[in-house]
């Protein structure tokens, strides 16, 4: 680990000024719970580190009936967990935030850091100088891959370690990112790349860009949301595959629309439009949803060790549909 | 290693009732040992343990005890036998323990809570083993991948099944003088075993690596 200086800025606009002037060597730093261990590990080397927590206002959560939830970045994973009315109105996010990592952990850890968080990739994270790190080579794709991605891959093989962000995908939810030139909004979707667009960075934020808040819509009278994590053990654990789902569904026969977000399976959380554009009109049989689900993920290209993801995909898909019928 | 702390504590009683015979000016043979103190067998003639030492003018009295070489002609082994009760899940391959049943023949029990807890800790080390740690190594530069707890899983709370412990077998004084047997790891042995029969017995996949995880178990249902 190397030395660094620990700066504690108490409003956004300071932090995002220090970032720009510190350049490459800041580091934005809220929970903590992914940074500390990459800077121990040395696979972080910043010399700044900004500390988000003294700033105000940015850890609440706000309803209001007609534009949704605003929840603010620093706001922990638990306190989403605990909230009554996401538990009752957002499902999905209520069963993504109780999935993550284990209580201690989501105590501490924010949304914001969790959207942001770096990959769980093992070449990333030991001594392998890959190309996420700034080498010239993904170890994975002809390595021990079980657990990268199975689509969106090249030149890096990475999976998205984010719970929140998948679920906020399939609810179309926006984030609204701070910046010395003001604020704007994007929906989520935008938010991350893939590596063909930037292997060194997962999310589009440039220096001095902090997400600020994220906003939910309401959801519809119809709507129905689950999420469900595929772990490999009980608890405390990354998911080999996850499937959030949000769905229009009346009379219990049938979807009116739906949307369907996944993570672990790409570099980025990641939806499937035409498997979505099918949702639309699904009969909720068995019959008619697995028909459905046989396209999904149809661009896939599969590594040495992955290809369980595929079945794992779709059957946990069905699942999380017909449970939701 | 009971049987070295039983030869130590009989030797440290000898050099109390060494002490306390010349002290109480009796025999040994007619000294009494009961509950910290040493007596006459009538209490006419009594000392404390505590006494004995300050007279003995020493802080501590030490002495080293050994298992005694097993007796000639006489073989000691520890069986057991465990039984698993699995839920697998084809779709997702994942494998869950239900239920262990351990029956074991550990000779005498001295605390029935901390052989119990022996069980528990050797059946989850042995679950782990069939189900989870893995040394991952990458092939073309030998680095090991899994150098913490978040890749190289070890069970949580919520992976712990149900565990029925059952002891066979009795106190065999011709083994030591405690007449019990050591269970620490016999209990992990028999574990993985019996939980890839039970993933046998459920689906008819024989596993044959450890540790099964979900992806080994789906690539052999989809044949991938």
């Amino acid at each position: 680990m190397k030395n660094f200086q620990y700066i504690n800025p108490t409003s956004i606009k300071e932090a995002s000024n220090l970032m720009i002037s510190f350049g490459e060597s800041a580091l934005l730093y809220a929970g903590g719970t992914d940074a500390l261990s990459l800077l121990k590990n040395d696979i972080y080397t910043h010399s700044k580190i900004i500390n988000l927590k003294k700033i105000g206002g940015l850890n609440s959560i706000t309803h209001n009936k007609t534009s949704g939830i605003r929840i603010g970045s620093l706001t922990t994973i638990s306190e989403i967990a605990k909230d009554e009315t996401i538990k009752s109105e957002y499902k999905i996010l209520h069963e993504a935030a109780n999935e993550i990592a284990s209580p201690q952990l989501r105590n501490i850890g924010t949304l914001g850091g969790n959207l942001c968080q770096s990959p769980r990739c093992w070449y990333y994270r030991e001594d392998f100088d890959c190309i996420r790190k700034g080498g010239g080579e993904c170890y994975a794709y002809e390595g021990r891959n079980k657990f990268h991605c199975v689509v969106g891959g090249g030149p890096c093989y990475i999976v998205h370690p984010s719970d929140m962000a998948v679920a906020l995908l399939a609810l179309d939810a926006k984030v609204i990112i701070f910046s010395e030139v003001g604020e704007r909004t994007i929906p989520i979707n935008e938010l991350y790349v893939l590596p063909s667009e930037n292997s060194s960075q997962e999310t589009i934020l440039k220096p001095g860009e902090i997400i600020k808040e994220i906003l939910v819509a309401p959801p519809g009278q119809n709507t129905r949301s689950s999420y469900i994590k595929f772990k490999e053990r009980g608890a405390w654990d990354f998911a080999s595959v996850s499937v959030g789902l949000v769905l229009e569904i009346v009379a219990a026969k049938s979807i009116i629309e739906g949307k369907a977000a996944f993570g672990g399976v790409a570099p980025r959380p990641w939806t499937d439009d035409k498997f979505n554009k099918k949702l639309s009109g699904l009969a909720l049989n068995e019959t008619s949803v697995s028909e459905a689900l046989n396209s999904l993920l149809n661009d896939s290209e599969t590594l040495s060790e992955n290809a369980y993801k595929l079945p794992l995909v779709k059957n946990l898909t069905k699942r999380s549909i017909l449970n939701l019928a | 290693m009971t049987p070295a702390v039983y030869d130590a504590a009989l030797q440290i009683r000898k050099k109390l009732l060494s002490a306390a015979s010349a002290i109480l000016e009796l025999l040994e043979k007619d000294l009494v040992y009961s509950e910290g103190t040493i007596s006459d067998g009538t209490n006419t003639k009594k000392i404390t343990i505590q006494e004995v030492i300050d007279k003995m003018n020493v802080r501590e009295i030490v002495a080293a005890g050994a298992r005694n070489e097993n007796p000639k002609g006489y073989m000691i082994n520890s069986f057991g036998a465990q039984f698993a009760e699995v839920e697998v899940d084809t779709e997702t391959g994942r494998v869950t323990v239900l239920k262990i049943v351990a029956a074991h023949d550990i000779g005498r029990v001295i605390n029935r809570k901390l052989l119990e807890n022996q069980f528990h800790g050797g059946i989850m080390q042995g679950l782990s083993y069939a189900l989870l740690e893995e040394r991952i190594m990458d092939e073309y530069t030998g680095k090991v991948l899994t150098t913490n707890l978040h890749s190289y899983k070890m069970p949580t709370v919520m992976d712990y099944p149900e565990i029925e412990v059952i002891t066979v077998g009795e106190s065999d004084n011709m083994i030591s003088a405690v007449g019990a047997k050591g269970i620490g790891e016999p209990a992990i042995i028999p574990t993985a075993g019996a939980i890839a029969n039970a993933i046998f017995n459920a689906t008819g996949l024989r596993m044959k690596s450890l540790p099964i995880t979900p992806d080994k178990i789906l690539n052999e249902i989809y044949k991938l």
